[in-house]
This record gives structure tokens, C-alpha cells and sequence, in this order.
């Protein structure tokens, strides 16, 4: 070293393969690639061996075919076949937590707030409340609510014959409710111009208010436009009749072309896809002193993202059920929506009714008519409720004590009232705050009613296993349940996330 | 008013106002009916608690209900199916875990102490229950005199308490140790007093004179030996004590020594001294050689799995391979040599143990699922954390690798396991995953189910995971960086180490959410805690209708364990100033 | 009441106030008359800011009096309404409402506690904006403004509601070197408007250049008081040589 002081420019050779920390890292990342590719075909191939030596075969036939199975509760008790069977379960699933997730925001804000109260009791309760709740497994919970409700609610009597207001038994609880009926279908429409409406007039009055500075009572003008929409639609809805013709000609369309067209479209989109990904990527390297040097990285990024463009394409073009299945599910879609439009239909689109107690022989029961809710329903609905609106109450606290104390200072400093400030300074600065952690919790909630299936409620979960068992059909019931999670949580989190965003405070 | 004004000299500081301390009727104003919305509020809610607590303490004990079920299944809550003649195993297995926590006591040396005040105060709220109890339970139940006056007497003992622990300084502080060991000695005291049951004497006796044997050898060692290695080992027992108390303690085994001996002792004896030639000369190697010697290696844990090798024999080779990359990295220096050879011979005894030992059938006369109730629950809730473990740290390390396909993958395995619920990976885990696997291998549905846990709880850590190593700041990359470490120094003895510290406390609160979530393994039908309390015992002949004693029983224990827990991780967070930093 | 002509607007009669057993104010007594601008002076911990926050009943003092133009300071909510929105305050750490546009964090106390309809908020926060040199970022949000910028927008908020008395908590402490001077020349050029400040500042050319008496604070009392003149050249106390010292 010391001889040699010279300063030479060092020999420019790439480093052998082997050395080369770009090959080394591709190439491990497509050996583990390959590795679990080969497990996927080996336990695939394993299956369909299982499968074959016991003589069954994997296939979505069950879903057409009768499934002889009768649900407790459920937009059909009797379902005609699997898909029906399942729809049911989503539709049960979906009811409970569409309703529990409001009901847990409500108590969860109360309980939360309360937890903050300058009242000893009302924070000491709310502290118990959470304390017990959030330990306690939410299974036993619901088993719990479930035993109580069948055990310890009366019996229904005889002389409650006839329409009631409202009964609790040991049945169920029955409250009166609005049912769709055939002509509901034309009625959405109007309900659905109407918040377009709606939204559209809310924008106009706001665009007033900022130019002349008046009280335009933007919020005011939207709701009546709504509401004023909506009772139009309550007596003009066979007008909207004439929207089932455009399902109609789209779905005349979707089955006039052919598949081959749909394949070949279908594919160029793919490869479409694949390009726009590189060329986005190429854009983003690209600074204004031009392209930069792409790093043997890039290339690999680039040149896998086109084989997985290329494979998809191939893949749609040789294998056409894969395009058909898809153009027949959209076709049924548009058929289905067709038959729900017709100008000839008349009548209100929502029947209001009230629970009845009817003696069909000697033992009295509940009938049809109102809104039940069963016991499993019950169980599941205040297990999940509750459960679910303890940890929304520590997140509320979280939420509101995270707001740093300088801004009540500078409200009270302005002479806000306390009220005042909670509304305008406070709480829109904590719901920043507690919206994703508060998504979690709706997330969890969602998922959570699946524990339906221990008190028998038949949710998603529980037909699945009951026509599992039924027809022998384990693996495509995992997948159903799998693909149906999956969509619930991409939609909820896509709302969350989109409101959050929404929010999103200003930085620099 | 004249200035300039100077003020002579400064006063010195008073005592605050008389009035701040709180008498009985400022603190009724100030917390109860601060404004006259506060106090219809508090009427509101105090009328209603009477009320709901006297329909509650009513409910509980009134002669309807059913509790002389509860102490007549103690046993089938603990243990459920384990054979009864066996139960000394179930004994034996407490006193390894109440000698370890002995041990632990007093090798980590909680400065838990009490002032006299809290606890009189303690006793007072328990008093004052009991008081509430005596007052509002029904007419029918017989002790509510004796209780109401108990809770008198506590109340009595409580002031006593507090004016001790005014007037004397040695009464101030208690050690927490010395007062759980004095609540044992009384239990004891009790237990051999009054013969409630006899059989269950000597056992909790054991149990509490190993756990003080325990405590004394831990002082003793934590006298002698430094706390960071002693620390170390401790943990280490533990990790290793859990699979010996469920593989060995519990099951029974009844090894085939023949074949052991005949086809495994070779393979594991040629292995184990191959692995230490090995790993000596990558160690001593240039960095090209290692590295054609580590791709041999992994070459031959692959290439066991083609051929007809035992199991035990691609477990060893699979971990002599990641440990002879590891090698260069961490076993270039004497030290580091020492320590990789140390830890491959450790590691391959303790992996043939387990094999050999969970390989071989159980000695116990009963039918296939000899673990249930509180046992089970806890080997699930265990064994799920220690095996997610690696999965999730490896799940976040890709997850925030910068090598796409990695990324890809760890991401797509984490959103869709948290996507779906988890009765559904249990279903899969207990029905499905058998559908894939050759006919003829058999599983033990407790496996079952506790890798579906595993797969579960893994996703899940992953995500905790890398919350800390998002927190880490990138300072600590550079520096590493530029020290000269490579990737996988870095990620091991720097970012890694910081990234779990900074996550315990969500650590623990995932271990609570794991505890709660064991409740569900009763729907794929394993005889947990659970689902003792709800099919098991409210189905015996004699104890029909006592389903909601069973249900607000198993709710009770849930509730202790998982509040003790929360309790304690609020504790940790505060000592670990987490988010504070 | 009135000193030499001019009224009395704040009167601070021995005020005590306790953080626990700690002794934060030992005894305060003042008085402030209208359009005087006070500058408080001190060390760390010496309980000017907690002398101020007392004055708008961010705290609340357990003994001894404070009246504020005539109303005195009781637990009486009315007053305390009335007492703050005559009073206003500016923090060191700003507190800009980040969820609000700075126009509508200069209106929206001007809406509610004013009763001003939005136009007539709208214009006087316009002119405020302007006044403080920052018409243009009416539309922004504080997050995206400079330290310096935001402490005068907090200027305006606070002056929108036309108090009679401005706070001002350290307002310079938080800032970049470069960025005091704005907020200071805001302050200059209020001062010369006739409004009453009290000013916890560590800023000593500007309690020369505007102050009419610098008050010396520590250990929760009032050491000395007196003109700038007498404060800079001539100082009494001890206590008040050593910190003069050790901050010139």
C-alpha cells in the first residue's frame, strides 16, 4: 500500500453474477417464488387425488342445485338452492352489522364521553362498563345474552293474539317495520337522484354563500331537496320503469358479442394494464435532466411486470371459461335488475307492519308480519354491540385526550362556551384522530359476527358449514366465506379511508 | 400607585389554603353535583344502579341458582378428559411453572411495593361490597347478616390501616412478594384447617413450598450471577419448559427406544457432528468459500426431502442450513464462533428431543384428546404465542423488505388472514387443511387447531411488528450502515431489537386478545375451558339448568386473567415510557 | 378609579395560587390602567405566565382579588364569559385550530361570542390580515403557514374580537430567529395603537423600545417594577441585577 500512492481510476467490471447483490436478491426472492408455486401444484394436485380416490370432484354445481336445507331466519327460510343458501347468510351477516355498527358508534361515543365526565358516577360506570366488557371473550358474551333471552324471557301467551305494538318473548322480540315491496326497486332510483340531487343543490348553496356571504342554510336546501325527490318518488316511481330497458339493451349487448370478443378485450386490457404500470414507473425515475440510468432493479421490476401482463393476457385468451364465467355473471346481474323495473307496477314500494300473535293450534307463536328478532339474532346483535362499543369508548378517550390542551385554551381564551368549544374546536379535531382506529373496530365487529354459528345464528359462517356438511363441499365453502370476508373488509375500509383522507389535516 | 417599587425581600412559600383539603360535602359538590346538570345525572344514574345492583345481587344469589355446580366440576374445568389416574402429571406440570415463577420473582426483583394506605383502602372497597351485598341481597339468603357484618369488620380494620400508616413510618411500605406469600401461607392455613376437600391439601402445599425453593435458588443465582445472562437463561428455561410440560410431562410417551436408536441415533449423530465441522469451517472461510458451502448446505436440507430420511433428520439438516448463513455473518469472530456452535448443538439435541418425544404414541389410558378445559385453553393460548412468533417477525421483516416479491407475498398473507375472521381459519385448520395432505398422515385435532391459531396470531404480530420497525428512526439505518454492517446485522442486532422493544406493550395486548380468542376453538369442538362451562357440565343429568352459573363462571375467570393482564401491560407501558420517548 | 386620569383596567389585589403544595404565586399586587403596555420579566418557573393565565381565568387563583374593568374574577360563569371575551390572549405555542382556514379561525369566535353575521367577520378578519402583513393566506390552513405567520394570524384571531386587553404568553419563544421580528413589529405596531398588553417576554429590546413599566418576577412574586429606563440602568434589587446579568 504504502509503495503504490498513485491514484488510479479503479478498472470499471461488473462484479462477477454471483457477487452481484441485485441477481443474488432476485434470484433468491424467484427461488421462494418457485418453492411455494410447487407447494400450491403439489398440495393442489394432493386434493384433487383426495378428492378423486373418494369419487367427488370439485365444482360449483351445488350453488344451482336444491340444498334442502331450512334457515332459522333470513330472507329465504326455505332456500331453493346453495346460492340461495348463502345469500341468506349475507343478507343475516350484513344485518347485524350494519346494525350493530351504528348501535356500538352511538353507545361507544356515550360510554366514551361519559369516561371524560367531570361526574364521579357517570365516569366511574363507564370505567366498570369497559373494564368488564372488553375482558370478557365476546363468545361467552354472546352465549350469554343468547341463554338469557331464551331462558329468561316469557313465553308467548295467548290472549297477545292479534297485532301488537311490540312483544318480547322467548321467541324473539317483534317490532313493527317497513318491508319492500315489488315496485321498492323503481322507488331507489328516486331515492338515489334524489342525494345526487341533493348533493348537487348542497354544492350550489355553498357556492352562494361564498360569493355573497348570506346564510344560504345549505343543509337545509339539500334535505328538503332530498325528501321532496323521495315523496315524488313514492307516487311517480312507474316512471322509473322505463330504466329497466337499459339493463335490458346492456344486457342484449353483453350477450350479443361474443365471447372471443370479450377474451381478446378483456386480454388487451391486461397487457394495457401492464404497460401503464411501466410507464408510469418509467415516469416516475424520470427527472427533468431526462431518464435516469435504470438499475438492473428497475429492470427486473419492469420486466416482471410485463410477464405478469403477458401471462394474464394468455391465460384469458386460452382458457375461455374464465372470460365466460365472468360475461355470464354480468349477464345475470342485468337480467336480474330488468325484472325488477316495469311501468305497469303500481302500489307504495315499503309496506309497514306490525307484529302478531297468532294460535295456529293449541300453542301461540309469533306470525310473519313484524320484524323478529330472534334470540340468536339478539345474542349475536347485543354481544357484538356491546363488546364492540367498549373498545369505540377507549378510543373515543384516546381521541378526545389527544387533542392538545392549547386548543381549549385558545377557544376559552376567544370566550367560547364550553359547549361551544367541544363542537367547533374539539370533537372535529378528535374524530381526525379516531377515525382509522375506529374503522378497525367496525372491521372487527363485521368479522366478529361470525361467532354467530355458536347460538345457531345463521350468518355466512354457519349456512356455509350447515351446506358443507350438506353436500360435501368443504373447499369452495372456505372460499366463499374467504372472498365474502375479504369484500366486506375492502368496502368498509374503503369508506374509512376515504373519509380519512377527506379529513386529513393540511400540512406543509 | 408609586414606581419604581422594589419589594424588601422576597417571602418565603406558604402552605396551600385549608380549604383545598377535600372534606365529604366539597368533594359530594365538586364530583357529583358540580351543576344541576351533573346532578340530575347523578340522581338518575344512582337510582338506577340501586336498582340494577339489587336485581343483579339478587339474580346471583338467589336459591334458584345452581352454584354447588361449579366446585363440583373444579376438575373438569381445569382438566376436562385427562385421565384422572394421571392427574399427577397435571400437579407436576404446575410445580415446574410455580418454580419457574418463583424463580422469575426473584430474578427480575419487581420493586412492587404497597404503602399500608393502599391497602386499607383496598380492604375498604372490599368491605364496602361486601356491606352493599349484605344490604341488598334477597330476603331468602341465609349469610347476609354475616356477610354485611364481615364487610363491617374489614372496613374497621381499614381505618385502623389508615391510621397506622399515618402515625408510623415502618408500617408505610409493604412488599407486594412478602404480602402474595403471606395470602398463601393463609390459604393453606385455611386449607388444612378446614378439610374442604382433602385430597387437594398436599398438592397446593407442594406447589407453594416449590415456588419459595424456586424463589430462594433465584435469589441465590441473582446474588452470583450477572442479571443480563441470568435474565437470558431464565427465559430460555421457560421457552424450553413449556413443550416438555405438554409433549413430555403430560403425554406420556412411550418411546420405541428400537427404532430411535436403530434409524434415528445415526442420522441425528452424523448430522450433528457434520453440522460442527461445517459451521467451524465456514466460519474460518474466505467469504466465497462459505458461500459455496452454505449453498451445499441448503442443496442437501432440499435434497433431504427427496429422498426417504425421517423427518427429524430435514428438520435438523433445514436448521443447519439457516444457521451456516447465518455463520459468516455472526460467527467470524472466536466469540462468535463459540456461540454458533453452541447454539447449533443446543438447538439439534433439543429438536431431536421433540421429535423424539412428540413422534412417540401417549401413555395415557384415554381416548385421543387427552388435553381440555383450563389446561388446553392455556396450551393454545401459549403455544400459539411462542410458534407465531418467528412466522410474525419474518411476516413483518418482509413486509418491509425492499425485494418485491417478498413484499408482495408477506403483504397478500397478512391482509387476507386479518381480512377474514377467525372461526373461519379455524374451520379451515380443523376440516380443510386435511383435504390437502396425503390420506394416510393423521393429525392430532389440538395440532390442528393450534396451527390455525398460529397462522392467525402471526398476521397479526406482523403487523404490530412493523409498526416498531416503521418507528425506528432512519438515523439508526445510517449508522448502522455506515459502521459497515450488512443488511442482516443490521436487521438482528440493531432495528429488530428496538422494533420489539418499542411493541411490547401491543405485544401484550395481542396476548390478551390471543387468551380471549382460544374461547373459540369450543365451535371446531376441542374441550377448552369454554366449552366445559357450555356443553360439557350444564349437560350432566345433575346439573341440567345451570347454564348461565356455567356461562357467568367461565366469564368471571376470563375476566380475572385477562384484567390482570391489561393491568399489567398498562404498568409495563408506563415503566417502558413507551410513546413517550 | 382612575390614576392620573387614566382608568384602572386591571387590579390585582395579593393573589395566591398553589399547584399542589407548590407555592406558583406568593402574593400579587398591581395595578394595570388603560393603554399601558406591560412587559413581565423573568426566570423559568417564576410564575409570570401563571400570573397572566389567572388574569383570563386559564387558572384560577385561591386567593386574593382580581378585577378586570371593573368585574371581578369570582366562579361566577357569567363573569368569566364576559371577562374573556374582553380579554385576549396570544400563546407560545400558537394554538391555530389546525382543522380551520385562517379566515375561519379569525371568524368563528367573531360568530358565536360576537354575534357577527359572516360578512361583517369576514371583513374585519380581511382587515386584520392585512394589518398583520399577511392578506394572501386567508385560505390557507395553519399547517401550511411559517411559525412566524401563524403567531400573527393568532394576533389577528385574537384581535378580532376587539378585547380591551391583550395577553401575550411568550408569544416569541417558539419561533425561528429570523421570524421574531414580524411577530415583534405586529406587536410594536399595536402598542402604538393604545392598546393594554401585558407581555411575558424574554425579548429585551422590545421592553425598551415600547414598554411603559417592565415588571420583574421570581419566586412567584413581583421583585421590582419600574420604566425601562430605571429597569435598564438603574436597577435595585439583587435578584434582579443577577438575572439582568445573566440575560444581557
Amino acid at each position: 500500500m504504502a509503495t503504490d500512492t498513485r491514484i488510479s481510476r479503479p478498472p470499471e467490471r461488473k462484479p462477477p453474477l454471483w457477487r452481484n447483490v441485485t441477481v443474488l436478491k432476485w434470484a433468491a426472492q424467484l427461488v421462494v417464488l418457485a418453492g411455494l408455486i410447487a407447494l400450491v401444484v403439489i398440495l393442489g394436485l394432493q386434493a384433487a387425488g383426495n378428492l378423486q380416490a373418494q369419487g367427488r370432484s370439485f365444482g360449483w354445481g351445488f350453488l344451482s342445485r336444491p340444498a334442502g336445507i331450512q334457515i332459522g331466519e333470513g330472507i329465504f327460510t326455505r332456500p331453493a338452492n346453495g346460492f340461495q343458501v348463502i345469500q341468506t347468510g349475507a343478507v343475516n351477516m350484513l344485518r347485524i352489522t350494519v346494525s350493530g355498527i351504528l348501535a356500538a358508534s352511538v353507545l361507544g361515543v356515550i360510554v366514551g364521553v361519559s369516561r371524560l365526565s367531570a361526574n364521579w358516577l357517570l365516569n366511574r360506570l363507564a370505567t366498570v362498563y369497559i373494564e368488564i366488557l372488553r375482558n370478557i371473550p365476546l363468545l361467552v358474551q354472546i352465549v350469554f345474552w343468547f341463554f338469557v333471552a331464551s331462558l329468561t324471557f316469557p313465553n308467548v301467551s295467548a290472549d297477545q293474539e292479534g297485532t301488537q305494538w311490540l312483544v318480547i318473548s322467548n321467541k324473539g322480540v317483534s317490532i313493527p317495520w317497513f318491508f319492500p315491496t315489488e315496485t321498492f326497486w323503481q322507488w331507489s332510483v328516486f331515492v338515489i337522484a334524489g342525494l345526487i340531487a341533493a348533493r348537487l343543490v348542497y354544492r350550489a348553496r355553498i357556492r352562494r354563500l361564498e360569493e355573497t356571504g348570506a346564510d344560504t342554510y345549505p343543509g337545509r336546501y339539500a334535505f328538503l331537496t332530498f325528501s321532496g325527490v323521495v315523496v315524488a318518488g313514492w307516487f311517480l316511481h312507474p316512471v322509473a320503469g322505463a330504466v329497466g330497458w337499459v339493463w335490458q339493451l346492456l344486457a342484449s349487448i353483453v350477450s350479443a358479442v361474443p365471447t372471443l370478443a370479450w377474451q381478446l378485450a378483456l386480454a388487451a386490457a391486461a397487457v394495457y394494464l401492464a404497460v401503464r404500470w411501466i410507464r408510469r414507473f418509467l415516469d416516475s425515475l424520470r427527472s427533468p435532466a431526462g431518464l435516469a440510468k435504470l438499475t438492473d432493479d428497475d429492470w427486473f421490476r419492469i420486466g416482471l411486470a410485463g410477464a405478469v401482463g403477458v401471462v394474464a393476457a394468455a391465460a384469458l385468451v386460452f382458457i375461455p371459461t374464465l372470460t365466460a364465467s365472468v360475461v355470464d355473471l354480468v349477464d345475470f346481474v342485468l337480467r336480474f335488475l330488468d325484472q325488477k323495473f316495469d311501468f305497469l307496477r303500481t302500489g307504495s314500494p315499503l309496506r309497514f307492519a306490525r307484529p302478531d300473535v297468532v294460535v295456529p293450534g293449541r300453542f301461540p307463536q309469533i306470525g310473519t308480519s313484524g320484524m323478529t328478532m330472534t334470540p340468536a339474532f339478539f345474542g349475536v346483535w347485543i354481544g357484538v354491540t356491546l363488546y364492540t362499543a367498549a373498545f369505540i369508548a377507549e378510543v373515543v378517550r384516546g381521541g378526545v385526550l389527544a387533542v392538545p390542551k392549547g386548543q381549549t385554551e385558545a377557544g376559552l381564551a376567544l370566550g367560547l362556551r364550553r359547549s361551544q368549544l367541544l363542537r367547533m374546536i374539539i370533537l372535529p379535531q378528535a374524530f381526525r384522530i379516531i377515525l382509522p382506529p375506529i374503522g378497525n373496530q367496525y372491521l372487527n365487529l363485521a368479522k366478529n359476527t361470525s361467532l354467530g354459528i355458536a347460538v345457531a345464528y345463521p350468518e355466512i359462517v354457519a349456512v356455509g358449514q350447515t351446506l358443507a356438511n350438506q353436500t360435501g363441499q368443504a373447499m369452495q365453502t372456505f372460499l366463499i366465506w374467504i372472498v365474502f370476508y375479504l369484500i366486506v373488509s375492502l368496502v368498509l375500509s374503503g369508506i374509512v379511508n376515504r373519509y380519512n383522507r377527506r379529513l386529513a389535516l393540511v400540512e406543509r | 400607585m408609586t414606581i419604581p417599587r422594589v419589594s424588601a425581600e422576597l417571602r418565603p412559600p406558604e402552605p396551600p389554603p385549608e380549604a383545598s383539603q377535600l372534606g365529604a360535602v366539597v368533594w359530594l359538590r365538586q364530583n357529583l353535583f358540580g351543576s344541576v346538570a351533573s346532578g340530575v345525572v347523578s340522581v338518575v344514574l344512582g337510582v338506577a344502579l340501586f336498582f340494577m345492583l339489587r336485581g343483579a345481587i339478587g339474580f346471583l344469589l338467589s336459591e334458584d341458582r345452581l352454584w354447588e355446580v361449579i366446585p363440583r366440576n373444579a376438575t373438569n374445568y381445569a382438566i376436562e378428559g385427562y385421565p384422572r389416574a394421571d392427574i399427577a402429571r397435571i400437579w407436576l406440570s404446575l410445580d415446574v411453572i410455580l418454580f419457574l415463577a418463583g424463580l422469575s420473582m426473584a430474578v427480575w426483583r419487581p420493586s412492587g411495593r404497597m404503602s399500608l394506605a393502599s391497602l386499607a383502602a383496598a380492604v375498604r372497597s372490599l368491605g364496602t361490597v361486601l356491606v352493599l351485598v349484605g344490604i341488598l341481597a334477597p330476603e331468602t339468603f341465609g349469610s347476609r347478616f354475616t356477610v354485611g357484618l364481615v364487610g363491617l369488620v374489614l372496613i374497621g380494620l381499614s381505618f385502623v390501616g389508615m391510621r397506622l400508616s399515618d402515625t408510623t413510618a415502618l408500617a408505610d411500605r409493604i412488599p407486594t412478594l412478602g404480602l402474595i406469600a403471606g395470602l398463601a401461607a393463609l390459604f393453606l392455613a385455611i386449607l388444612w384447617v378446614l378439610p374442604i376437600e382433602s385430597s387437594t391439601q398436599i398438592p397446593y402445599t407442594i406447589g407453594v413450598v416449590v415456588a419459595l425453593i424456586g424463589h430462594g435458588i433465584g435469589r441465590l443465582a441473582a446474588a452470583r450471577v450477572a442479571p443480563g445472562p441470568l435474565r437470558a437463561i431464565v427465559t430460555a428455561v421457560w421457552l424450553v419448559s413449556l413443550p416438555i410440560i405438554y409433549l413430555h410431562i403430560q403425554r406420556n410417551p412411550v418411546v420405541d427406544w428400537d427404532t430411535v436408536i436403530g434409524s434415528w441415533m445415526p442420522w441425528i449423530i452424523g448430522i450433528v457432528v457434520g453440522g460442527l465441522a461445517l459451521i467451524t469451517v465456514v466460519s474460518r472461510s474466505e467469504r466465497e468459500r462459505a458461500g459455496v458451502l452454505n449453498a451445499l448446505a441448503v442443496v442437501a436440507a432440499i435434497a433431504a426431502w427427496t429422498i426417504s430420511a425421517p423427518m427429524l433428520a430435514r428438520a435438523l439438516l433445514a436448521l443447519l442450513a439457516v444457521l451456516s448463513l447465518a455463520t459468516p455473518t455472526f460467527g467470524s469472530s472466536a466469540l462468535g464462533r463459540r456461540n454458533m456452535l453452541l447454539t447449533w448443538l443446543a438447538g439439534a439435541l433439543f429438536a431431536s428431543y421433540i421429535f423424539v418425544v412428540g413422534d412417540a404414541g401417549t401413555g395415557l389410558q384415554t381416548r385421543n384428546e387427552y388435553y381440555g378445559g383450563l389446561n388446553l385453553t392455556m396450551m393454545l393460548a401459549a403455544g400459539s404465542l411462542l410458534l407465531s412468533f418467528p412466522l410474525g417477525v419474518l411476516l413483518a421483516l418482509g413486509r418491509t423488505s425492499t425485494m418485491p416479491i417478498f413484499r408482495l407475498l408477506s403483504t397478500g398473507y397478512i391482509e387476507v388472514v386479518r381480512g377474514v375472521p377467525l372461526i373461519t381459519v379455524l374451520f379451515i385448520a380443523r376440516f380443510g387443511i386435511l383435504n390437502f395432505l396425503p390420506v394416510n398422515l393423521e393429525f392430532d385435532p389440538n395440532v390442528l387447531v393450534l396451527g390455525g391459531i398460529t397462522a392467525f396470531a402471526a398476521a397479526y404480530l406482523a403487523e404490530n411488528v412493523r409498526g416498531g420497525l416503521q418507528s425506528i428512526p432512519k438515523g439508526q439505518y445510517e449508522a448502522a450502515k455506515a459502521l459497515g454492517m450488512t443488511t442482516a446485522q443490521m436487521t438482528m442486532l440493531i432495528t429488530l431489537p428496538q422494533a420489539l422493544r418499542a411493541v411490547i406493550p401491543a405485544i401484550v395486548g395481542q396476548v390478551i386478545a390471543l387468551f380471549k380468542d382460544t374461547s373459540l376453538v369450543a365451535i371446531v369442538g376441542l374441550a377448552e375451558f369454554f366449552r366445559v362451562a357450555r356443553d360439557i357440565v350444564p349437560n350432566q343429568t345433575n346439573s341440567l339448568g345451570s347454564i348461565i352459573e356455567n356461562l357467568l363462571f367461565a366469564a368471571a375467570v376470563y375476566w380475572i386473567f385477562t384484567y390482570n393482564f391489561s393491568r399489567a401491560s398498562q404498568r409495563l407501558e408506563r415503566r417502558l415510557g413507551v410513546g413517550t420517548r | 378609579m382612575s390614576v392620573n386620569g387614566r382608568k384602572e383596567i386591571v387590579v390585582c389585589d395579593d393573589v395566591k395560587k398553589w399547584f399542589g403544595e407548590f407555592q406558583a404565586l406568593r402574593g400579587i399586587s398591581t395595578t394595570i390602567t388603560e393603554g399601558e403596555v406591560v412587559v413581565i420579566i423573568g426566570p423559568s418557573g417564576s410564575g409570570k405566565s401563571t400570573w397572566i393565565r389567572c388574569i383570563n381565568r386559564l387558572e384560577v387563583h385561591q386567593e386574593g382579588r382580581i378585577v378586570v374593568d371593573g368585574i371581578e374574577l369570582t366562579s361566577d360563569v357569567k363573569n368569566i364569559e364576559r371577562i374573556r371575551s374582553e380579554v385576549g390572549m396570544v400563546f407560545q405555542s400558537f394554538n391555530l385550530f389546525p382543522h380551520l382556514t385562517v379566515l375561519q379561525n379569525i371568524t368563528l369566535a367573531q360568530t358565536w361570542v360576537r354575534k357577527r353575521t359572516k360578512r361583517e367577520a369576514e371583513e374585519k378578519a380581511m382587515g386584520l390580515l392585512d394589518r398583520v402583513g399577511i392578506p394572501e393566506q386567508a385560505g390557507k390552513y395553519p399547517g401550511q403557514l411559517s411559525g412566524g405567520q401563524q403567531q400573527r394570524v393568532a394576533l389577528a384571531r385574537s384581535l378580532a374580537m376587539d378585547p380591551r386587553i391583550m395577553l401575550f404568553d411568550e408569544p416569541t419563544s417558539a419561533l425561528d430567529p429570523e421570524m421574531i421580528k414580524e411577530v415583534l413589529d405586529a406587536m410594536k405596531e399595536l402598542a402604538r395603537s393604545g392598546m393594554t398588553m401585558l407581555v411575558v417576554t424574554h425579548e429585551m429590546g422590545f421592553a425598551r423600545e415600547v414598554a411603559d413599566r417592565v415588571i420583574f418576577m421570581d419566586q412567584g412574586q413581583i421583585v421590582e417594577e419600574g420604566t425601562p429606563e430605571h429597569f435598564f440602568t438603574n436597577p435595585q434589587h439583587d435578584r434582579t441585577k443577577l438575572f439582568l446579568s445573566q440575560i444581557l
